[in-house]
Parts: structure tokens; C-alpha cells; sequence
């Protein structure tokens, strides 16, 4: 995306309506809820702790200088506020908080020793950009209590196995970032449950890509996307889905955040061509494109970088960086694809480790 | 010219370890992107403050590749943006079923000068009728009546053609008139 396609304050005259527009600006904009910017602050912070953590983990100087106040002070928010009286939602937030601060304190602790063996473990595995990580990921020992898969395509095959039954492990399969967000077994078993296990049904995959993610040093992230026609209330519905899987604590884990269109990253990666119709978001199905037209779609996230966007289409090794645009925030790639059905796994890592990625169905022609 | 120079010394603050700073740059452009986040999610202050949380939190993370040469409101307004987007789709919620039984006077566009009470409930209205509109069409209409895009703007910005934009458009405004005009009948 070039800045001029970039949403810029809008200044000039438009193709308002001004009866409407005068409609939406008579609505009052409240302020934040009590505990806006405490929670913010708490997870900012968390964030720091985070990557200070990562830092210490890998040897390197930490970003953040020893003097910087080590949180928030409160005054200095937008408006200071008084402890908020807990609604429901908030009380929501604070439990995601704490288990976010759980999981820090965790990973500085009990399991620190053990992540940064397993750290290095991993950097001696082969790196990512290959088409296939099964042959050359051998399973590294792990000291997590859970059993850990030895493929990304594995763990997520035992993932949607699992979330059709004992909700509490397929939790513990997920990233401490996906628990974060979710906050609990219950809610993924409410909000992904059905959508995934529909995966188990005799049949249902008809094709499974494994795409591993050019990702920074440190990080070991692969997209499996499958497709096929899953199974809901009766009805056969066409779909592919990508699912994330990050190399963490030892194990093959799944980032609910990096890829569904129901977690607030997902969106992260938006197609431009092939189009995804809103109403189809839900079933990575895209729409038709010309034959030698590119594949293209914005990347919101401004911290990516060409050579840890990966793209792979159907079961094809990722393309090189090389055969990428990046332009601003809109990604081009010039595929030969013959006419017929395609499948485009993308995955995009920041620097910091954050992982995006999704994968859409689409029809050359 | 100054305000990118000083929208550039607090980021190089924020980054040099200075995170009080950020609060400087939100402080400087929250409410401006609260607006924004209010329409686009129908007038739910909830969601707004979830989608503002996701994308200040984004934005925090994302600082370090800030471009010097780029409008700090402009970045944030587009992180804004997806957060919003993000929101919607999380939900994947139904647009509730306009109560067109509800009490009260409604907008109406002629009226230049509506009296305090009548106002509040027209701003009631306003937004009850918002969020009554299917996502795709509340988010092109707030882009265009709301935010002053261009159509053509607002479609590179939605990732469709402008025509697609000018469908939406058009039905979303018959829509909210149409909501708004059932309520003043009412």
C-alpha cells in the first residue's frame, strides 16, 4: 500500500451525504470505561517484561534502558481514574491479565532454564523456509508436562482431534498468547469448538499444506492449511483453514491469534486479489482472478519485513523473497498458476516474533 | 512540518526507553480514534474500548518500524481501522433487530436546531440505527459519510472496487434512512 492509499485525516470534500454525515457526528463519543487505561498499562507492561525476558534469553541488550520507569505512571495517561468498580467484561480482562502475567512469571521461572535449552535446541534444527518441515523438525526433548508433537502438522492434527472432547488439554495445546487471549478453556470451547472438530469428520480434509514461516532467528513458526468440505448443522460447506503453529516451551503449539478470522489478529493479513467476500471470511474462500493476474493483499502490520512474509501456493515450497513485492504494506506475487482451484497459504512474522497468517481458496480463470 | 518533527521526538522517546511517552502520542490522537472505533462498531462503547485496547496494544509493538517520514495519525488511525475490522469479524455478531417500537422522537435531518431533550433521543436513534445496518454496509457508510473519504479512497482502504463502495453506499444510506424514518413514523 502506497502512502497515498494510505487513510489519511479526511479533509477534502467527499462523496458525503451530508444528512447522514451530520446523523453519525450527532452521535456522542463516550470516554473509555473505568480500567481502560490500567488495563492497557498492565498489558503494556506485560509486553516489556515479555521481550526483556527474551532478551536476557538470548544474550542480546535489552531495548528498553535500566532507567525508563519500569511501568506506567497513571497520572501520565490521557485521565487518571479511580480503581474501577469490576463489571463483567472487566473482570473478563483481569483474568486474561493475570493469566498473561501467570505466563511471564512462569516463563522467567519454572520453565525459564528450560526454554532457553530448548532455544537452543531448536537454532540447531534446520531453519525455516523449506516446503516440508516434517523430514528435517526431529522432536527436541521437552519439559512441559503435555505431550508434544513432533510436527507442526501433527500438532495440529491432534489439536482438532482433541477440541472435539477434553477441551482442557486442547487449551494447554495453544500458545501462551492464544491462552492469554482467550482466558479459558470454556471460551475456546465456545468460540472455535465446533468450527475445528468439524475437521474430524470422516472425509472432511481433502488437502493439507504445510508451509513452514521465513521467519527472525529464535523463532520457529509453520502454517498447515487444510481443505476440504467440513460438515455444519447439516449442511457441507466448502473451507480452508490455516492454522498457526509456534515452536514454544519445547512444543508444537497452536496461535489462535495469528490466523482465525474470530481472534483479533486474524485480519492482520487482508486480501485484495483474489477478494474475500465478508459474508466468506469465515471459509477462506476468495474469489476468481484472471490468469497472470497477481496475488496481493496488505499486510497491517508496518514492522513486516519481505523476507519473513512467506508465500506458498497449494503444496508448492514458498516463494522466494525475491519473487515478492512489498510496498508499503501491500504484498505482490506474480504466480504461474493454471486455471482451476488454488489454495495461497501466507504467513508474515514480526521482528518481535508476532506470527500473522491465513489461507485463501480461489479459482484461476 | 513541526507537529511530524515532535510526532518524531516522542516516538524516538517511546523507543529510547521513554514509555510514558506513548501515552503522550494516545492522549494527542485518542479521541479522534475513539470516534472512529465508536461508528464503525455501532455505537458499543465496549467493543470500541476492546478494539482500541487490541490496537493500542499493536500500535506499541509496531512503533519500533514506524516510518520518520509517515504521520503518526495516520498510522495509528489505520491500526485503528483493522482493530475495528478485527472486532467485527471476531464477532461475526447479527445486527440487532431494530426495535421500531421504541419511544421517542427521531432525527430528523430538516430539523437544524433540535432541542437538548429531543436530541439525546435522537442521538439514541442515530445509533440504535447504525448498529441495526449489516457490518459491511455500517463500515462504508462511516468511511464515507463519517470519516469524508472519497469513495474511491474508501475502496482501496475496504480492498474492493469503488462501484462495490457505491452499491454499499447507496444501500446503507436507504437503510439508516429507512430506520431512521420508520422510528420518526413510530
Amino acid at each position: 500500500m502506497s502512502d497515498s492509499d494510505r487513510p489519511v485525516w479526511p479533509d477534502q470534500p467527499s462523496d458525503r451525504d451530508l444528512s447522514v454525515a451530520r446523523a453519525l457526528h450527532s452521535l456522542p463519543v463516550p470516554d473509555h470505561r473505568l480500567g481502560f487505561w490500567a488495563e492497557l498499562d498492565a498489558r503494556l507492561a506485560a509486553i516489556d517484561a515479555a521481550l526483556a525476558e527474551q532478551e536476557h534469553d538470548t544474550g542480546s541488550s535489552p531495548t528498553v534502558v535500566e532507567d525508563a520507569p519500569s511501568r506506567f505512571d497513571a497520572g501520565q495517561w490521557p485521565l487518571a481514574e479511580p480503581l474501577p468498580i469490576e463489571s463483567g467484561r472487566e473482570r473478563r480482562a483481569r483474568r486474561r491479565r493475570v493469566l498473561l502475567a501467570v505466563a511471564v512469571v512462569l516463563l522467567v521461572t519454572a520453565a525459564g532454564t528450560a526454554l532457553y535449552l530448548s532455544r537452543r535446541a531448536d537454532r540447531d534444527l534446520q531453519p525455516a523456509g523449506v516446503s516440508d518441515p516434517t523430514p528435517a523438525m526431529t522432536p527436541v526433548p521437552t519439559t512441559v508436562a503435555e505431550p508434544a508433537a513432533p510436527t507442526p502438522k501433527a500438532a495440529v492434527r491432534a489439536f482438532v482431534h482433541t477440541i472435539g472432547g477434553d477441551k482442557e488439554a486442547a487449551f494447554a495445546m495453544l500458545t501462551a498468547e492464544s491462552r492469554a487471549f482467550l482466558g479459558s478453556a470454556a471460551q475456546l470451547a465456545s468460540g472455535f469448538a465446533r468450527e475445528f472438530s468439524a475437521w474430524n469428520s470422516p472425509g472432511a480434509i481433502e488437502q493439507v499444506n504445510v508451509m513452514v514461516a521465513r521467519s527472525p532467528a529464535g523463532v520457529r513458526a509453520a502454517v498447515v492449511t487444510y481443505t476440504g468440505t467440513v460438515d455444519i448443522e447439516g449442511t457441507p460447506q466448502p473451507r480452508t483453514q490455516a492454522f498457526a503453529v509456534v515452536r514454544e516451551r519445547g512444543a508444537w503449539r497452536i496461535s489462535l491469534t495469528a490466523t482465525s478470522v474470530s481472534a483479533s489478529a486474524g485480519a492482520a493479513i487482508e486480501m485484495i486479489s483474489p477478494a474475500v467476500e465478508p459474508e466468506l471470511e469465515c471459509c477462506g474462500i476468495g474469489g476468481v482472478v484472471a490468469e497472470g493476474e497477481p496475488i496481493r493483499f496488505t499486510v497491517a502490520a508496518v514492522a513486516a519485513q519481505i523476507q519473513f512474509v512467506s508465500v506458498a501456493f497449494d503444496a508448492r515450497e514458498p516463494l522466494d523473497p525475491e519473487q515478492l513485492e512489498l510496498a508499503d504494506m501491500v504484498v505482490t506475487a506474480r504466480p504461474r498458476l493454471a486455471t482451476g482451484t488454488h489454495v495461497v497459504t501466507i504467513a508474515v512474522v514480526l521482528p518481535d516474533g508476532d506470527l500473522y497468517a491465513r489461507a485463501v481458496q480461489f479459482v484461476v480463470g | 512540518v513541526a507537529e511530524l518533527a515532535r510526532d518524531v521526538d516522542i516516538v524516538d522517546r517511546v523507543l529510547g526507553g521513554d514509555r510514558s511517552a506513548f501515552a503522550e502520542i494516545l492522549r494527542r490522537h485518542d479521541d479522534r480514534l475513539r470516534g472512529l472505533a465508536f461508528r464503525l462498531l455501532g455505537g458499543d462503547r465496549d467493543l470500541m474500548d476492546d478494539a482500541l485496547q487490541e490496537a493500542y496494544v499493536r500500535a506499541y509493538r509496531a512503533l519500533p518500524a514506524f516510518r520518520r517520514d509517515a504521520d503518526l495519525g495516520s498510522w495509528l488511525y489505520r491500526i485503528v481501522y483493522n482493530a475495528c475490522i478485527d472486532e467485527v469479524r471476531r464477532l461475526q455478531r447479527q445486527a440487532a433487530p431494530f426495535d421500531s417500537t421504541a419511544a421517542g422522537t427521531a432525527w430528523d435531518p430538516a430539523s437544524p436546531a433540535p432541542g437538548p431533550e429531543r436530541a439525546v433521543v435522537a442521538r439514541d436513534t442515530t445509533a440504535r440505527a447504525l448498529a441495526s445496518l449489516p457490518d459491511i454496509h455500517r463500515i462504508t457508510v462511516v468511511l464515507v459519510d463519517g470519516e469524508g473519504f472519497d469513495t474511491q479512497t474508501a475502496a482501496r482502504i475496504l480492498g474492493v472496487a469503488p462501484e462495490t463502495v457505491r452499491s454499499r453506499l447507496w444501500r446503507a444510506r436507504i437503510a439508516l434512512r429507512r430506520a431512521l424514518g420508520e422510528e420518526n413514523d413510530s
